[in-house]
């Protein structure tokens, strides 16, 4: 039992330790995304170009965006891609945390053009929080970086499951603690009901 | 005397914060998997729509469209947040828009003409409305100029801000409780600077490297 103990305290905290920067982003970006504050929106777009580019034959909209991103030297997660055949126009956004691009190619004249925007680490961090997201289903994770933050954001929630089942045992064995404890839990669970009741009924 | 003072308290705040916030954090956690994989088979649903029609009274028409749509939600016994408001409507409607709570999308269509307001409430599911908590709060204010309007989204906006501090609040003290374990410094700093060399290599070093 005292190893067990034991070892839920070490996993505790080196899960713990590990862990914190990761949720600093994402404590940081929550506030950010809730007073709807968009970092780094009013930096400049510095046009690069126009490169020539070949426009492959390519029905996969995202192998379409990846081609043009190679001729031009380019890598980072690909947005919606937008194929206007009446403007004769490609365009897409090529994003890595703290820079947005978007590529733009007129397709009569083979040539692109590439907007920058350096947003900054608080711009990266509110990209992060909402990637890989609920949209661009089957289009996200397009490239290996943002591939991995996926795996990391998942893996963050499972260690965050962890680091609460652990703490919840640690907290049960302090005797001492268990009657205000317990008192604290009820009152968060309280909370919460009457938060999500009052949402959905 | 201070120091131990602030060790005993602390100690206490990171076990009363971690417990407070326990159905919070699990909440955003499992919602936040779920967003992140939308593409697992037991989470997608097909909507459910569900439509009634209303008598309404024409509001007082002095420009203000989100007054409007208030005023037709009372009406109806709608309540929720404005999502979004639809002067350009196809006829015989004049006027429509959309309140959401997490589980439900209501869209409404007003008839001035003949006092009719559609409502068709959309459910999707268990899943997709644990999503929507998720977002709730920011999918309020998603468009220019678009404000909380309902006090449950201004109270859950509140809540989630303070579950961010909250778990902000809990690392710093765990942190700090962590280094007054002397035999602990050596492996724990090892822990914390992988995690932060890791996650450094997301917020700046993908930067630094792929532009």
């Amino acid at each position: 039992m005292k190893t067990f103990y034991k070892l839920t305290r070490d996993v505790h905290l080196w899960l713990g330790l590990f862990l914190s920067p990761f949720l600093i982003v994402y404590a940081v970006s929550t506030v950010l995304v809730n007073h709807s504050v968009k970092p780094g929106a009013a930096a400049p777009d510095i046009a690069r170009g126009p490169y020539d580019v070949v426009v492959p034959d390519e029905p996969d909209k995202v192998l379409l965006a990846k081609d043009i991103l190679a001729q031009l030297g380019m890598t980072g997660e690909i947005g919606g891609v937008r194929i206007r055949p009446a403007e004769q126009r490609i365009n897409f956004p090529v994003n890595v945390p703290g820079v947005r691009r978007q590529v733009v190619v007129n397709t009569e004249t083979g040539r692109a053009i590439v907007l920058t925007k350096r947003a900054g680490v608080l711009s990266g961090l509110v990209y992060m929080h909402f990637a890989p997201g609920q949209h661009l289903v089957g289009v996200a994770g397009n490239w290996l970086g943002m591939r991995l933050w996926h795996w990391m954001a998942d893996a963050t929630v499972y260690v965050v499951l962890l680091l609460s089942a652990t703490g919840v045992y640690l907290w049960t064995v302090l005797k001492a603690e268990r009657k205000t404890g317990l008192i604290v839990l009820g009152a968060g669970v309280a909370c919460f009901v009457l938060l999500t009741v009052g949402l959905l009924f | 005397m201070a120091r131990r003072k602030f060790t005993y308290w602390n100690r206490k705040f990171h076990i009363y914060l971690g417990l407070y916030f326990l159905l919070f954090l699990w909440l955003f956690a499992i919602s936040g998997l779920v967003l992140n994989n939308t593409g697992w088979s037991f989470i997608t649903s097909k909507p459910v729509d569900k439509s009634v029609e209303f008598s309404v009274t024409t509001p007082a028409d002095d420009g203000d469209d989100v007054a409007r749509a208030l005023d037709i939600m009372a009406q109806v016994g709608i309540t929720g947040e404005m999502h979004s408001i639809n002067a350009r409507v196809k006829e015989p409607y004049d006027f429509g828009f959309a309140s959401i709570r997490p589980h439900a999308f209501t869209f409404v269509l007003v008839d001035f003409d003949e006092g009719i307001a559609n409502v068709r409430v959309r459910k999707r599911g268990f899943w997709s409305g644990l999503g929507n908590m998720h977002t709730f709060a920011s999918m309020a204010t998603h468009r220019k100029g678009m404000s909380r309007d309902w006090w449950m989204t201004k109270l859950w906006s509140f809540a989630t801000d303070a579950l961010a501090v909250g778990v902000v609040v809990m690392l710093g003290g765990g942190i700090y409780m962590w280094w007054q374990i002397k035999p602990k410094r050596r492996v724990g700093i090892v822990c914390l600077a992988a995690g932060c060399v890791s996650c450094a290599l997301f917020v700046v070093g993908l930067r630094l490297l792929f532009t």
